[in-house]
């Protein structure tokens, strides 16, 4: 672990909390307001890359766990992780892995619909991947009618998947950090 | 600012860190493992004992337990629906006793003694390769950058607004991110120029 | 001494410093420049945050290029952007950080940190957090954790150029009570009075080498 590793990991820690800041977004047609964090999973992986986004999301997460009020809302502490919602937050230092992992491989000639797959494949797939059965499991009402619960977000985060995507192919232009 | 923080000092505060943090992991481990309700019963009794006898303040308190309160009484009300109040009180207990512990040890130690304690306690580790002080100072780093971006997201937002920008998250995303890939440029310099070895 | 020994500097296809040879051996020497000059990567070359591409740098006989850890010792940087050299939340640790690094022991740690916070009145701000100080202060920290190494250099690289008048001046008089050899590249002329030496640089080349009285003017001319 070089320190260019430990300061984007840090600073892209920073980042998610600070994008919890930002008010929901409500898109027109979408019935439940997103929320801008999540972009923070995606962006964790998708500029500095994979394990950069993985230690980013670890110590989001455990600067969390620790009590620090830096989910959106000003949330904090151990019980969200407890309880149902935990698997999504081990799902987030998944998904920031797999979002960073799949931009290295599309890195030449990265354009939004591969930064997009991406973060789909990463923000959402491996999130809900993990998130839903934890729920399922913790909260005792089953995998499937976890899902269905989980349903109603997916069209708020495929919105922030291109939004991600978006900021990530930019970004890549201004100031790119993976290499290759 | 952020960091959630009693203006009283109370006896809980001068117990070391590492002692707190372990108090709350073997709690939590206990709580889980075992389905006994006089065992269960008496960490709840705990829990619920030590806020009041450290002289916590209500407010702060009550206003860390809310969201986690309404999460354990929808889930309990859940089960009792189902026709299950033993798993309902099962629920409430568990996580209950973990959330109170967990709330008091937030309001009564620093961040900063926290990360100590931590790297302290994960100095085992180092024999499968994790290297304790880089955790730490990962942590330290977040923590202490934290409020540099709160408050220059603040600041694009205010910029993007008089534009008339202000919904648009792409515009306050991208120049937050550019000024943060700078911000860990200089940083890296700033750490390796204070000798730091990075073994 | 600090050595310059035919040093170039190349980035890629640009190059950046061309064929530099210096002897640094006074107190107070001064680097100004127009921006993309190569000063900031002249200030980089003197405690090995960047290594030449040819030629070499040593520090009181120590190469960069081959004794970076012993290099960095000896010389100290004090960077342009107070909140970006900043690592630990509380003062305190922030202070405290180098000298870990240095691994000296806790109690040797806990002596320098004292010394260095009464030295430039800052004890009360010990467990402050940083993001509560102001810029001048901030600067103020930077500087305080780099001294309390005990380097024997100290490089500064625009270290007043985001403050306002008053910080600067008080970071003037910082750097004029320093025991060490102390190198600022700088634009505020203003300070740059009493120095020894200035390096006038222009398109990676030291186009003036003289005392304040001769260089000043020059660069002057040279910036209208």
């Amino acid at each position: 672990m070089t320190v260019k590793d430990m300061v984007y990991a840090a600073l892209f820690a920073a980042l998610t909390a600070a994008l919890g800041l930002l008010p929901m977004v409500v898109v027109p047609g979408i019935t439940a307001p997103v929320t801008v964090q999540s972009l923070g999973v995606m962006l964790s992986g998708g500029v500095p890359g994979a394990k950069r986004g993985a230690l980013a999301q670890a110590v989001f997460m455990a600067l969390v766990v620790a009590g620090l009020p830096l989910l959106a809302g000003g949330r904090g502490g151990i019980g969200i992780f407890i309880g149902p919602t935990g698997g999504f937050a081990i799902g987030y230092v998944l998904g920031a892995f797999v979002t960073g992992w799949l931009t290295e491989r599309l890195w030449v000639g990265l354009n939004l619909p591969r930064a997009a797959l991406a973060c789909v494949v990463g923000g959402i797939g491996m999130v809900y991947l993990l998130g839903i059965p934890w729920m399922g499991a913790v909260a005792r009402i089953g995998l499937a009618k976890a899902a269905m619960g989980s349903l109603v977000f997916l069209p708020g985060d495929l919105v922030k998947a291109v939004l991600a995507a978006m900021v990530i192919v930019a970004v890549k232009k201004a100031y790119p950090i993976i290499k290759r | 600012m952020f960091e959630i923080r009693l203006s009283r000092i109370t006896w809980l505060h001068r117990v070391p860190a590492g002692v707190k943090l372990l108090v709350l992991a073997l709690a939590g481990a206990v709580v889980f493992l075992t389905d006994d309700p006089r065992v269960l019963g008496g960490f709840v009794g705990f829990a619920l004992a030590l806020p009041l006898l450290a002289w916590l303040p209500f407010g702060p308190v009550l206003r860390q337990i809310i969201p986690a309160a309404i999460l354990i009484a929808a889930l309990a009300t859940f089960h009792v629906a189902l026709g299950d109040p033993g798993t309902a009180a099962l629920v409430a207990a568990r996580l209950g006793t973990v959330i109170l512990l967990a709330v008091a040890l937030t309001l009564t130690t620093r961040a900063s003694a926290m990360v100590e304690a931590l790297e302290r306690g994960l100095t085992p580790l180092r024999f499968v390769g994790v290297s304790p002080a880089k955790v730490g100072l990962m942590l330290s780093l977040a923590t202490r950058f934290i409020p540099v971006l709160f408050a220059l997201t603040a600041e694009i937002r205010e910029a993007q607004k008089a534009r008339g920008l202000e919904g648009n998250v792409f515009a306050v995303a991208m120049p937050l991110l550019v000024r943060t890939l700078r911000m860990a440029d200089d940083l890296a310099e700033a750490i390796a120029a204070r000798a730091y070895d990075g073994e | 001494m600090i050595e310059i020994d035919g040093v170039t500097q190349r980035f890629g296809d640009l190059t950046v410093l061309d064929l530099l040879t210096l002897t640094l051996t006074e107190r107070r020497i001064a680097v100004v420049g127009a921006n993309g000059s190569g000063k900031s990567t002249f200030a980089r070359l003197l405690n090995g945050l960047i290594v030449p591409t040819e030629g070499e740098v040593r520090v009181d006989g120590l190469s960069t290029s081959r004794e970076a850890r012993a290099v960095r010792r000896k010389v100290g940087f004090v960077f342009q952007n107070p909140d970006n050299q900043i690592v630990y939340p509380l003062v305190e640790e922030d202070i405290a950080f180098g000298l870990k690094n240095l691994k000296l022991p806790k109690p040797e740690i806990a002596a320098r940190v004292d010394a260095v916070l009464a030295r430039y009145g800052m004890e009360e701000l010990r467990q402050r957090s940083a993001h509560l100080l102001s810029g001048g202060q901030k600067q103020m920290l930077a500087i305080s954790s780099v001294l309390v190494m005990d380097p024997a250099y100290v490089v500064f690289d625009e270290p007043t150029t985001l403050l306002d008048l008053r910080n600067k001046r008080r970071v003037a008089r910082a750097i004029a009570e320093l025991p060490q050899v102390a190198v600022v590249v700088s634009h505020d002329l203003e300070f740059l009075a009493d120095f020894d030496r200035v390096l006038v640089f222009e398109d990676g080349r030291v186009v003036c080498d003289a005392p304040p009285a001769a260089a000043v003017p020059f660069y002057r001319d040279l910036m209208a």
